[in-house]
């Protein structure tokens, strides 16, 4: 089949609305009679509701209805989890959407307020008073494991949500190694801060029935199934539209209570409400990410093979459950601690902890990047330990080509790779031996380069829905896909992925031109909208272009197949004798008589003249459930510089080097690289959510909570190779998360390279400049570089 | 994040704007509105009334004369970076001005604003300090002008009194010729972690006459670094005596600050470091 489109560098068609201003956000939308709810939201850590009265806020001008939680409970459902990962003890605390006696972290919805325009909804707010009874606060998830700490839920005593283990016996490798290291490590909690805050409107029509919901979300249909359950209004009554949505990185998975609350008042007041985020409720309000504390070990040989890793974890939860939240720590994380190098021997444990703090759910890379970030940062504690270059060491530990598919110690089974050869072509790229002798050369000088390294591998494009079912997450993970040609042979596509900034208007569009024949201009591709598209389970987990474009493949090859029986009738010769290319049927070795798809489509729904037992029509479905997930890999380069006058970090180089398989659209590829390392570099120097001792999140504006900007960054380096996946029809695997996931590590690889030769063997991240100058004035307390 | 209701004034002369301000207490003055908007926003700040005196003609001059440069309280920071005879005279206010955040902000933002906003991160306040500004005031009840010693009295406060207005800040001259601004940039906020602004003349032998140092966000406020200044009248301008000046003049400040990330001792450090980082760009090449 010749491919048209298939690897050329589209331009992204979702840009041109977005550029002219004409996107479609849920904020955006203004409908007729339309009412504004604000949240108030507890200022405290952990209280108990005394009482709340309402009564001054009502009387406010343009106040329709103040709720509290004991107006609402009644008649609304608790805000569930939905992944319940096996034999991990989970606690399902209950998690009201408003609270009614007890607040458990700053930013837990208390009221809500319905007025007649904004304004007036945010100046109630102020009115409300509520009288708290503060209680002792806990954020760190250690310290909440202690018996003196104060209980967030009677339902878990000891403040574990969940303690799960994974893995083989690795004592006797222990026992018996020549090298072991050990190396405690803090990922740190992050504020997704997407460049659109959360937003929902809703409608109800009281008559029919029927209630309509504008969402910020990544995954219409699982809001669907989730709302339906907590208000009581059946599946086919409800439909979630999630039209543009700008960026979520994990924190639009997630159903909050506030936009349940938007849809009660909107039914309950039978007005179409919305509730808009501003960005200060953003950081309190919208899930975070990471907050590991993580004890690491390795056991290896003085020959640097590696002989067994052994991860023990305390993950926050935050305050309740949050949607994937469980999963997060557990399943993404644990199963793929040994990272891209063939350990025999590995185990995870993990503790999930209940805080005082914003619940934690998925953030860009959800799990991998912190099992990748352990990893590779250990493999250069090793490395260091034994006197070795971390990339030698890398070489002889990453599996090889031959031994794919490669079960791990996990029995997770990756599908293919390369992983030598994007090592090759990185050290090629960047010329390794002479940035070496630049680095040698600087530190005669006194001044300080570091080169870091990160050879990841991941698992993505969730995935097979048996896997799924097996590891506790509480729906299917196939996707689905629906292709209507219309009579002038226009198409329409409908996908049950919900991408929002990744492109698949345009990649998908690439897929379904190249396999119908039909030109791009003529293919619109719809998604976000529960009523127009089948089931399917939305955009996460890098799985939209490995699962939802398999599903696309399935239909468009289903369209070829019906559409050829029609052209073999109008050709008036055996099916078995017609030739397909580009769009094109015709006999074989008679080009020249070919019937065009789109007119083979026209004959379909005039229907005067089909063949026997054909139905008119040219339109169909398929749901596609992948055999495994996808393993992209690669490796990634950071080159900095120390001052080691400020502490200041600054990044010289970066080099991506990653294999996602073969590329419909490289630009959009290296776009999402871009932007996924970015994201990574933000948590190894930048960003940190902190907690006081009393649960107030102190970083809760971008005056304190330092989001990556351009201006830190050089040209970032892409370069990429290509390894198909057999596990679907388009040999692709998920390029979203990736960059997040492998950058890290690197960057923070390469500080403590430059850092080396004050002693320095690991800091916490962010590494910010008074944490690494702090780091060289106590090493130049005891004598300075060596 | 939506301020309470207001009252909102447009003035068209000094006159009018002070009239309103004297009538009532609790109404404010607005220029670029980028202090006072954000902290309206936050309700740390409710006034009663916005006095819009942006419009006002008077508060947008810049008058060059022999003995001094007049800059209106209006003034906006992207007209000071493209003044020709500024760029000439005190380029240490453009290479100040044009490190602060971003277009957006300083097309709006005003050198009056900045001034009596007295944030002690703000860039512009080392420059006041460095260049010995003299701030113009006028009230219902007449005119006085404060000099920069009595200037900054508290983080976010400045001598100016609740009727009284900021109509221009003064530069005396002659200003020496040698003049730089280094920052150190908060990678959250992008405020001065570290600003400092020196000017100095270098004799013909090559020392240091009249030198003017200043440090802006290092320290709990904005502050002179004079013993440096006084070090360094007389002397080369070396390593040697750029690093002691750094040493004493970081000194000069006082560190009770300690956000927790950025503690006094970094402060200090950074205070030392960019102490330094200027002179050096002063120094003969
Ligand atoms: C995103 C952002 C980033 C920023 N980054 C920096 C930075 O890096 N460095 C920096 O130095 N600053 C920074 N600022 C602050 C900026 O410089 C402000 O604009 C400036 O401090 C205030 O000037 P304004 O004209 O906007 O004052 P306004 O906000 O209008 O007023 C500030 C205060 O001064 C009073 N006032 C104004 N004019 C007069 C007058 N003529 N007489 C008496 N009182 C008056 C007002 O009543 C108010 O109390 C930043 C601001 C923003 C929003």
């Amino acid at each position: 089949m010749s491919r048209k489109l298939w690897g050329e560098n589209v331009a992204r068609r979702e840009d041109i609305r977005l550029v002219q201003g004409q996107g479609q956000f849920t904020d955006d939308r203004v409908l007729p009679g339309m009412l504004y709810a604000a949240i108030l939201r507890s200022p405290h850590a952990h209280a108990k509701i005394r009482q709340i009265d309402v009564a001054s806020a009502q009387k406010m001008p343009g106040v329709i209805k103040v709720y509290t939680g004991s107006m609402v409970s009644g008649h609304l459902g608790t805000i569930p989890t939905a992944w319940i990962p096996p034999d991990s003890q989970l606690k399902m605390v209950p998690h009201p959407p408003l609270a009614v006696d007890r607040v458990r972290y700053v930013g837990e919805a208390v009221a809500l307020v319905v007025a007649q325009d904004p304004y007036q909804a945010e100046e109630a707010l102020y009115r409300i008073l509520v009288d708290y009874e503060p209680l002792p606060a806990i954020s760190d998830p250690v310290q909440a494991l202690e018996s003196s700490s104060p209980r967030l839920h009677e339902e878990a005593p000891e403040n574990v949500a969940l303690h799960w283990k994974v893995g083989t016996d690795t004592d006797e490798v222990f026992s018996g190694a020549d090298v072991v290291v050990r190396q405690t490590f803090r990922q740190q909690r992050l504020i997704p801060n997407p460049m659109e805050p959360r937003s929902a409107l809703v409608q109800y029509n009281s008559a029919t029935g029927d209630m309509t919901a504008w969402l910020t979300t990544q995954n219409p249909h699982i809001h669907r199934f989730l709302m339906s359950g907590i208000l009581g209004i059946p599946e086919h009554k409800l439909r979630v539209i999630a039209q543009d949505v700008g960026g979520g990185f994990g924190s639009k998975i997630a159903c909050y209570a506030d936009e349940v609350l938007t849809a009660f008042a909107a039914r309950d007041l039978m007005r179409p409400v919305k509730w808009t985020e501003s960005r200060s409720e953003h950081f309190v309000a919208t899930t975070h990410g990471r907050d590991h504390y993580d004890e690491v070990e390795l056991a290896g040989t003085k020959a640097g093979r590696v002989l067994a890793v052994r991860v023990k974890t305390y993950a926050n939860m935050g305050a309740y459950l949050s949607t994937a939240g469980p999963g997060v720590p557990t399943i993404l994380f644990g199963l793929i601690v040994n990272g891209a190098y063939d350990i025999a021997q590995a185990s995870a444990e993990v503790y999930g902890v209940f805080t005082n703090t914003t619940p934690v759910d998925a953030y860009r890379g959800a799990g991998r990047p912190e099992a990748t970030f352990l990893i590779e940062r250990i493999m250069d504690v090793y490395a260091r330990e034994i006197g070795m270059d971390p990339v030698e060491l890398r070489r002889i530990n990453l599996i090889k080509k031959e031994q794919f598919p490669y079960t791990n110690p996990f029995g997770i089974v990756y599908d293919s790779g390369d992983y030598h050869q994007t090592l090759d072509l990185a050290l090629k790229t960047l010329d390794y031996a002479s940035l070496r002798q630049e680095r040698e050369a600087l530190r005669r000088q006194h001044k300080y380069m570091g080169v870091g390294f990160s050879t990841y591998v991941e698992m993505c494009g969730l995935g097979p829905s048996q896997v799924a079912g097996a590891v506790g997450f509480q729906g299917g993970l196939w996707e689905s896909a629906t292709i209507r040609l219309h009579p002038t042979g226009k198409a329409t596509v409908l996908t049950g992925a919900s991408p929002h900034g990744q492109g698949e208007e345009t990649t998908f569009g690439q897929i379904v031109a190249d396999r119908l024949g039909i030109p791009l201009e003529d293919i619109d591709v719809v998604h976000g909208d529960t009523d127009r598209v089948s089931m399917g389970w939305g955009t996460y987990g890098s799985r939209s272009t490995a699962v939802g474009g398999g599903a696309l493949a399935k239909a468009a090859d289903r369209i070829v197949e019906k559409a050829k029986i029609i052209a073999a009738h109008m050709l008036e010769v055996p099916v078995g004798a017609v030739q397909y290319d580009a769009g094109q049927f015709y006999p074989e070795g008679s080009r020249e008589r070919a019937v065009g798809i789109q007119d083979v489509t026209l004959q379909a729904h005039l229907g005067w003249n089909l063949p026997e037992g054909v139905e008119p029509g040219m339109e169909v479905s398929a749901f596609y459930d992948p055999t495994n997930f996808t393993y992209p890999f690669g490796t990634h380069v950071a080159v900095v510089s120390v001052d080691p006058d400020t502490g200041e970090v600054k990044l010289l180089r970066y080099l991506a080097v990653d294999d996602c398989g073969p590329a419909i659209n490289p630009m959009i590829v290296e776009g999402q690289v871009h932007g996924g390392v970015v994201q990574g570099v933000g948590q190894a120097l930048y960003e940190g959510a902190v907690y006081d001792g009393d649960g107030q999140l102190v970083s809760g504006s971008f005056m304190d909570y330092a989001m990556p900007k351009a201006r830190f960054f050089p040209r970032l380096e892409t370069q990429r190779t290509e390894t198909p996946s057999p596990h679907n029809p388009l040999g692709v695997k998920g390029v979203g998360e990736t960059g997040t996931i492998a950058s890290t590590p690197a960057v923070v690889n390469a500080v403590m390279d430059a850092l080396s030769s004050f002693g320095v063997v690991n800091l916490d991240m962010p590494l910010t400049p008074p944490k690494v100058w702090q780091a060289i004035q106590t090493s130049m307390a005891k004598g300075g570089p060596s | 994040m939506i301020a309470a209701e207001i009252g909102y004034e447009r003035a068209k002369t000094i006159e009018e704007a002070l009239s309103l301000l004297s009538q009532d207490v609790d109404a404010k003055l607005l220029s670029g509105g980028h202090s006072l908007v954000p902290l309206m926003k936050l309700r740390l700040a409710q006034p009663s009334t916005l006095i819009d005196v942006s419009k006002i003609p008077e508060l947008r001059t810049l008058d060059v004369e022999s003995e001094r440069i007049t800059i209106g309280a209006g003034v906006r920071y992207f007209e000071l970076l493209g003044d020709t005879r500024l760029e000439e005279l005190m380029p240490v206010i453009a290479q100040a001005t044009s490190v602060i955040a971003d277009p957006q902000v300083r097309h709006r933002g005003t050198i009056g604003g900045a001034a009596v906003h007295a944030d002690p991160t703000s860039d512009l306040a080392a420059v006041f300090l460095a260049l010995e500004a003299r701030f113009h005031i006028r009230s219902a009840a007449g005119r006085r002008i404060v000099p920069i010693e009595d200037w900054y009295l508290a983080p976010l406060t400045s001598a100016l009194e609740r009727d009284e207005m900021l109509v221009a800040v003064e530069f005396p001259r002659p200003i020496p010729r040698r003049q730089a601004y280094v920052k150190f940039s908060h990678p959250a906020s992008g405020y001065a972690l570290a600003g400092v602004a020196a000017i100095m003349d270098l004799t013909q032998h090559g020392l240091v006459q009249g030198a003017g140092i200043a440090v802006t966000g290092a320290a709990t406020m904005p502050f002179r670094a004079s013993t440096a200044e006084a070090w360094l009248q007389g002397r080369p301008l070396n390593a040697e005596s750029v690093a002691m000046a750094a040493q004493v003049g970081a000194d000069d400040g006082t560190y009770d600050a300690d956000d927790g990330q950025y503690p006094a001792v970094y402060r200090k450090n950074l205070a030392r470091v960019m102490l330094a980082r200027a002179l050096e760009k002063l120094a003969p090449q």
